[in-house]
């Protein structure tokens, strides 16, 4: 009896740094494998891959009109995405963003409803409707947040209950005293014109595009050129040590909800306040939870969340029009994007390691 | 009105309704159990419980054995579980994330396929089958009031509570369960005895995966006979509440699961007897509560220390 033992010249050791190069070619493998798992799908349809494809990319960006589709797609996602950027860089769990953006757009709904005859210029309504959108999201984040600074109550399971709370709380609220008089549907009566989010361009785009860029900017300038920022991560990377430097652990973690809820809660607002013009029940295809998507696609990082936003953003838009030339559901694309995130971890993880001649 | 509520038939009819809905939770809170009481901090459970709803759904719906319907179940959660292994342990990448990462993908997973394998779904015409029926105990089930809570149960509860104590003796009684229990404290004490930590940790998980699987099917199969998106509503994470609040041990948790039970039934009575409250404020009792109790269990001491920690070889 022999035992064959063959030894390859190589072995198996662990990076210790992994490069920005490294890191961005995991990305494409994992994008690449994931296009031919799509394609590969696709064809079990029996339908052409190519025309399918094509199909997403003009629903997506094919024409002006698409384009304009797949920003306005983009713009809450981007919003949660950053949401979720502020709160992983700090390592503060927070998977509360559909209740913050819930939260978020009843208080804009509030605001308005409780005071009808305001009559303000859009100028200043507008900017005051976004505020309390803001100060909403940031008291149902900063729920957890205290509970999480003040007693170390687990962050992730109270923002996961919050969210179910609010969500029922909305349709309490739809269902009775915001109901539209006589309506039949779950939604409040149309908001005041001097609410609606202005247009750019003549187009269907409305500023909360721009106000959603802007705000990447500033979560970039927070986390990077900020004290705070320098906090946050530092919370992140090695709580200890941030304690041994005087930050206190504690404000870091509720800040880091207050702020991480506002944002959340202004993509609630611009939403409501850019589209709808008014609260409708299921005005949020879970956005709240394709920002925690969005975040872990960017890489926490504020342009890769603008990145991976209008991706995303087009992959919705496309997913119609997908479905309109063929076979393949609309829902085919929430299996892509899980199956994007899982690859982007499992070759991030890979290249971590590195074979080396013996 | 009281006295409506005070009523013994309907006392019992809650109490029973508690068993059931609880029974869902301890099976899952089991798994989570083995998990991290092996190190792992496994947020997945919602995720593969369900996959697990929607693999019962399925197995049972095609294959018109609603035990098969379980055992596609289980395999489901085995298989989801064992994604979360591949990230979480073998990869080393970050429990939290990976836990997420594997609740979106499962969430995107099973839209995917039923929206396939149910093209024309409307509100109306929601594919269906006929669930479990509750399986009477002989003799036990006459005892009054007792049986009808405990003893007129389906067989799924039964075997919930089979291995509750099952789990109990592995981990107290056995040297697997010691073993498994030290990974939690100290990895480097079981690595010392030769012992492969990272394969302990993945069957830990896969029998996380297979429990939650195991409870996921209950809900489609015993309890409502359909599948939507979405099913769960959240039992996965009551789950990793519960074992937190039953401080990490079986018997502990068989109480907290009986507890959120109780809410859950009493959620659903009050609305089907018309209290005047709106629905929805009923239906967020559960949540609430179970923020109100990881917040009374902040001081548990139960935790496993190495628990959410990668063990790295020196």
């Amino acid at each position: 009896m022999y035992k064959v033992i063959i030894k390859l010249p190589y072995t198996i050791e662990k990076r210790k740094d992994i490069s920005f190069l490294l890191s961005s070619l995991s990305i494409v493998v994992a994008l690449t494998v994931s296009i031919l798992a799509a394609a590969g799908m696709i064809s079990l349809y029996g339908e052409d891959v190519g025309i399918v494809l094509k199909a997403i990319a003009g629903g997506s960006f094919g024409s002006m009109s698409a384009l304009i589709d797949t920003l306005i797609k983009a713009t809450p996602i981007l919003l949660t995405g950053l949401a979720t950027v502020v709160a992983f860089r700090a390592k503060v769990w927070n998977i509360g963003q559909e209740g913050q953006l819930y939260a978020g757009a009843m208080g804009a709904t509030f605001v308005i409803l409780t005071f009808p005859d305001l009559n303000l210029p859009p100028v200043v309504h507008i900017p005051l409707l976004l505020f309390a959108s803001m100060i909403t999201g940031a008291i149902w984040g900063g729920i957890p947040g205290y509970l999480k600074a003040r007693y170390n109550v687990n962050e992730i399971i109270v923002t996961v209950m919050l969210n179910y709370v609010i969500q029922y709380l909305c349709t309490f609220l739809l269902n009775g005293p915001w109901q539209e008089p006589g309506s039949y549907y779950y939604n409040t009566v149309k908001f005041p014109e001097s609410s609606f989010l202005p247009l750019l361009f003549d187009t269907r785009l409305h500023i909360g595009f721009l106000i959603a860029l802007i705000t990447a900017f500033l979560v970039y300038f927070l986390i990077w050129k900020m004290k705070l920022g320098f906090e946050i991560r530092a919370r992140g990377d090695n709580p200890v040590a941030a304690n041994y430097k005087g930050i206190s652990i504690q404000r870091v973690t509720l800040t880091t909800m207050l702020l991480s809820g506002a944002i959340a809660g202004l993509a609630g607002g611009v939403e409501i306040l850019g589209i709808h013009h008014k609260l409708i029940w299921g005005f949020s295809s879970g956005f709240g939870f394709t920002g925690i998507l969005i975040c872990l696609l960017g890489r926490s990082h504020p342009l890769g969340v603008v990145i991976a936003s209008i991706f995303f953003g087009a992959l919705h838009n496309g997913s119609s029009a997908m479905q309109i030339y063929s076979d393949v559901p609309r829902s085919f694309v929430n299996l892509i994007m899980g199956l994007i995130i899982v690859m982007m971890l499992f070759w991030e993880a890979v290249f971590k390691y590195r074979l080396r001649r013996i | 009105m009281l006295s409506d509520i005070l009523q013994s038939g309907l006392i019992i009819s809650i109490l029973a309704t508690a068993v059931r809905m609880g029974t869902i939770l301890l099976l899952a809170a089991l798994g989570e159990l083995i998990v991290e009481r092996s190190g792992v901090l496994n947020l997945s459970v919602e995720g593969m419980m369900l996959s697990g709803a929607f693999g019962g759904f399925i197995g049972a719906y095609y294959t018109n054995s609603l035990w098969l319907g379980v055992l596609s179940a289980i395999l489901a959660g085995l298989l989801i579980s064992a994604l979360f292994g591949l990230l979480a342990i073998i990869l080393q990448i970050d429990q939290t994330v990976s836990g997420l990462t594997v609740n979106i993908f499962a969430a995107g997973l099973t839209f995917y396929l039923y929206r396939t394998l149910f093209p024309n779904v409307g509100a109306t015409n929601i594919p269906a089958l006929k669930p479990f029926s509750v399986f009477q105990l002989p003799f036990l089930s006459d005892i009054p009031i007792i049986g009808k809570i405990l003893f007129s149960q389906y067989a799924l509860s039964y075997l919930a509570f089979f291995l509750m104590l099952l789990v109990a003796f592995y981990l107290y009684r056995t040297k697997s369960g010691l073993i498994l229990r030290t990974l939690g404290e100290n990895p480097r004490v079981v690595d010392m005895k030769g012992i492969n930590v990272m394969r302990y940790r993945f069957l830990a998980v896969l029998f996380g995966g297979m429990m939650a699987g195991l409870a996921g099917s209950f809900i489609t199969l015993a309890s409502v006979g359909i599948f939507v998106a979405d099913i769960t509503s959240g039992r996965g994470w009551l789950a990793i509440a519960i074992v937190i609040f039953g401080d990490w041990k079986p018997v502990k948790i068989l109480w907290a699961s009986l507890f959120f039970g109780f809410i859950d039934a009493l959620q659903m009575q009050l609305q089907a007897l018309g209290v005047q409250l709106p629905f929805q404020l009923f239906l967020t009792m559960p949540y609430i509560l179970t923020t109100v109790a990881v917040f009374l269990a902040r001081k548990r001491s139960g935790a496993p220390l190495a628990l959410g920690v990668h063990y790295e070889r020196e």
